[in-house]
């Protein structure tokens, strides 16, 4: 009998209950992190815009300003991404530490940082590499219909390859989506390893799992409502909720492996 | 003898016997200790930060449900915390007056959005230009 989504996120309010602050404060300190990050960029690129009129002289896309800011605006969206892998999994040990009721504390935050930083941005860039692979034929469809100007066949393909894109992410973030999970609880593993598991893991749950991710639907509609300020209080909810689906989809298969380790091959029985 | 008496669990007539004396104080004690001190004091259980946040969130939204914006985010607040208390099965008290409060500034607030787009619109449609 599997768990239902709702007794899932009863769990998840259960452990929840008075340990808001500190989810409230640990979102605020990712988020102030991450805006100081993106201030500063835009303080940058204003020095550099303001600065170095003389680059952007030679019309529209073509002055080497324009080249150089572009670069600056490509490395900055890897230091972002790369401050987001280090940071998120911190945020999910907090809320992995809460659920299974360990110690947890605002120091989990810096637990990517000090346990094999490297591993949590190689995954990330894994999956933004295979990311990429899946919008390949989306961006081939969109570059052939510019140069064909949007003719109507064109525009039906683009429609269609929009739609399996979409598809294809949504399938992919649910094969990969307890990688880090599994990465986290053994930062020892490699990280195809842990990208092997996670389809193991979700072998039978992968519905389960998308109707969890619909439902919070409502949730994130009112986090839309308040402005992004009860997103603060619904992130570390939707969270807890996904570490105890983690938990239970790995009860379930550890419980199912004592079956397998029962040798019935001709060859053992032998033996005796 | 005093070994049966101590080692008789099996017999349980002995253990009968003093119900049979106990019931009798008990009841004279009971109704008096009843109406004097249990019922002008009812014991409520404490209710949880959540569930006052969100009444509170409700009231300010009431409140606030003039200037659409306030009571949106108030209102929207009220909901989410009265939804995340529910730890048993039962809402608390507090959370569902502020769940309450808040659907209650949400409908006031989209009648006056209505009555506010009804009286933009109603000096154009003699017009005819707009649509």
């Amino acid at each position: 009998m599997k768990t239902t989504s709702a007794e899932l996120k009863l769990r998840a309010r259960r452990k929840l209950k008075g340990k808001y602050p500190i989810s409230v404060g640990a979102g605020l300190i990712i988020g102030a992190v991450l805006s100081v990050l993106i201030t500063v960029f835009i303080i940058f690129a204003i020095i550099f815009g303001v600065t170095s009129e003389r680059l952007f002289y030679d019309g529209l896309d073509s002055g080497i300003g324009y080249i150089l800011f572009q670069i600056f605006t490509i490395l900055f969206g890897i230091i972002y991404t790369a401050v987001m892998a280090l940071l998120m999994p911190g945020y999910i040990k907090m809320f992995l530490n809460i659920t299974t009721d360990q110690k947890y504390g605002i120091s989990d935050l810096v637990f990517a940082l000090k346990n094999k930083p490297l591993k949590f941005i190689g995954i990330n860039l894994l999956l933004f590499l295979i990311g990429i692979i899946i919008g390949i034929p989306f961006m081939v469809v969109f570059v052939v219909s510019i140069i064909t100007d949007f003719i109507p066949v064109m525009l039906v393909l683009l429609v269609l390859m929009y739609i399996a894109l979409i598809v294809g992410s949504i399938v992919v973030t649910i094969y990969f989506s307890q990688c880090l999970f599994i990465l986290i609880e053994s930062p020892d593993k490699g990280v195809l390893q842990c990208l092997r598991e996670s389809v193991e893991l979700m072998k039978g749950n992968k519905g389960r799992f998308f109707y969890i991710m619909l439902s919070f639907t409502g949730m994130l509609l009112l986090g839309y409502g308040s402005m992004g300020i009860g997103l603060l209080w619904i992130m570390p909810y939707i969270q807890c909720t996904l570490t105890e689906f983690y938990l239970d989809i790995k009860t379930e298969r550890t419980e199912s492996v004592p079956a397998s380790q029962v040798d019935h091959s001709y060859e053992s029985m032998q033996n005796y | 003898m005093d070994q049966e008496n101590q080692n008789d669990y099996n017999n349980e007539p002995s253990v009968e016997q003093r119900e049979d004396t106990y019931p009798d104080t008990l009841k004279t004690e009971e109704p008096i200790w009843n109406t004097q001190n249990v019922s002008p004091q009812q014991v409520r259980p404490s209710q949880s930060t959540m569930a006052l946040a969100s009444l509170v969130m409700g009231i300010l939204s009431l409140v606030t449900c003039c200037c659409i914006y306030g009571g949106f985010i108030f209102a929207s607040l009220g909901i989410l915390f009265a939804l995340l208390s529910r730890t048993e099965d039962r809402m608390e008290g507090y959370a569902k007056a502020g769940l309450i409060t808040s659907i209650i500034s949400f409908i006031l607030m989209s009648l006056l959005l209505m009555v506010y787009l009804i009286l933009v619109t109603e000096g154009y449609i003699d017009r005819g230009g707009v649509f």
